[in-house]
């Protein structure tokens, strides 16, 4: 990308800021039509007059930059809806959804289903229903956005639709292939959980916990073997006791 | 950019950049103030320096920097052992003090929750905390993290760590600062505001009502 973009107050979410030089900040964008997008908001931590404020998570914004390579220039920022309102449990899984786009969207790419899929999310984790099925949700339908959608509708092999009452091995990037005779291991589903996870009705533990199970596995491939830090940093508060 | 210099006065400019924000430029400059104009200067600088990165340490209690096991304020009988206020860094520390609104105790986390960087209850010492919560007569957690989406996650985890031992915990208030005028604040600030809006107290004598 060689030429000149300059794009006026685009729909966007901020998905992560670091510090750059004394008063700016090199933030990580989700735009409607422009896919990941890095900027340089320059001074926006200046302690007067920074933008500090409207440059958090989760905050519908709009967005103006110019650039030319991979970094560009913030040059207007304003919220466009208040933020979501997310606490505890919600802000971590907002987190967990920031640092997936972030490692799943490709740059360069400009998904339009993406963003609307992100967007959803957060209403989604912001009405509160449930957590956990909400970020299994934005998982599903992500992957599907960018364009690695799970085949849940037939058996691999022969077809056929796939059977409430059949068992399955899930192979990521391929699909539910049958599989014969009584297996507990990880990668074997019953056909209705991974009918509950097509139409995306996760109403019951059962189904949210073998939906967890599966689309760790689907998401294996592209996240390759760098851990997601989010998860760990979920694991460790787990493991200190703390009741989100 | 630094050749041509002698081999001492490289290392000092390179050594010098590893500050914030400082490039070789002001590196340069500010070498040539400390060779040239404040000798004396320098010599305190390097000694201070010496000396501060061989002593300093983080307290046994509350992670303030100081060169003693304990801070002063840690170990001062007369601080109000039943609070204890939670915050990020130490300036944060020097600001409540200086506005001398808080009598009680400090926890410094050196840092807020940030999941994407990895920076999680380990290194924020949730576990020495969780430990002072547990073994001390500690009555309120007071959460002075900042009014940033990681430093309300960094509160929430604290005050589930508070709640999990029966200690209150409460956040400090936020919103419009004194002498703010509503037109020039911003909107995430005057929204914060309205939602953590309270009740005035109209004290009342005792022929009313
Ligand atoms: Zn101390």
């Amino acid at each position: 990308m060689t030429e000149r973009e300059s794009v006026q107050l685009e729909d966007a979410f901020l998905l992560h800021q670091r510090a750059y030089r004394n008063t700016s900040q090199i933030i990580e964008c989700l735009t409607r039509d422009h896919g990941l997008v890095a900027l340089v908001a320059q001074g926006s931590r200046r302690p007067k007059g920074g933008q500090r404020a409207i440059l958090q998570p989760f905050l519908p914004l709009r967005i103006s930059w110019i650039r030319r390579g991979e970094l560009g220039r913030m040059i207007q920022v304003e919220p466009r809806a208040p933020a979501a309102e997310l606490d505890g449990r919600t802000l971590l899984a907002g987190f967990y959804l920031n640092e997936l786009v972030i490692r799943l969207l490709a740059r360069g790419d400009a998904n339009a289903a993406a963003y609307s899929c992100y967007s959803r999310a957060l209403v989604e984790l912001e009405a509160g229903i449930s957590t956990a099925a909400s970020v299994r949700l934005f998982e599903y339908r992500f992957l599907e956005a960018l364009g690695y959608g799970l085949n849940l509708n037939d058996e691999v092999e022969t077809d056929e639709p796939i059977r409430a009452d059949a068992r399955y091995r899930f192979e990521p990037e391929v699909g539910a292939r049958y599989v014969e005779g009584d297996t507990s291991e990880g990668d074997v589903f019953w056909g209705r959980e991974l009918i509950s996870l097509r139409d995306e009705d996760l109403g019951d533990e059962a189904s949210l916990r073998a939906a967890r199970r599966l689309l760790a596995r689907a998401l294996q491939p592209y996240l390759g073997d760098r851990p997601l830090r989010t998860r760990a940093v979920l694991k460790d508060l787990v493991a200190a006791g703390v009741e989100l | 950019m630094t050749q041509g210099y002698s081999p001492l006065l490289q290392r000092l400019i390179e050594a010098l950049q590893c500050l914030p924000g400082v490039g070789v430029k002001s590196a340069q400059r500010m070498v040539f103030h400390l060779l040239d104009k404040d000798r004396a200067g320098a010599e305190r600088l390097a000694m201070a320096l010496e000396e501060g990165s061989r002593l300093i340490q983080h307290c046994s209690l509350c992670r303030m920097l100081t060169e003693q096991e304990q801070c002063s304020l840690c170990s001062s009988e007369r601080r109000d052992k039943t609070q204890l206020c939670v915050v990020e860094s130490p300036a944060d520390v020097i600001a409540l003090e200086q506005s001398a609104a808080f009598r009680g105790r400090y926890f410094v986390l050196m840092g807020h929750i940030s999941p994407l960087d990895g920076i999680g209850p380990a290194e924020l010492g949730l576990e020495l905390l969780e430990q002072r919560i547990r073994d001390e007569d500690i009555k309120e957690i007071v959460l002075a993290t900042s009014v940033t989406v990681e430093g309300d996650a960094t509160a929430h985890i604290i005050a589930s760590l508070a709640g999990k031992h029966g200690v209150r915990a409460s956040r400090i208030a936020y919103g419009v600062p004194m002498g703010g005028e509503l037109e020039f604040i911003d909107s995430g600030t005057l929204s914060r505001a309205m939602s953590g809006r309270r009740d005035i107290e109209m004290s009342r004598s005792e022929g009313e009502a």
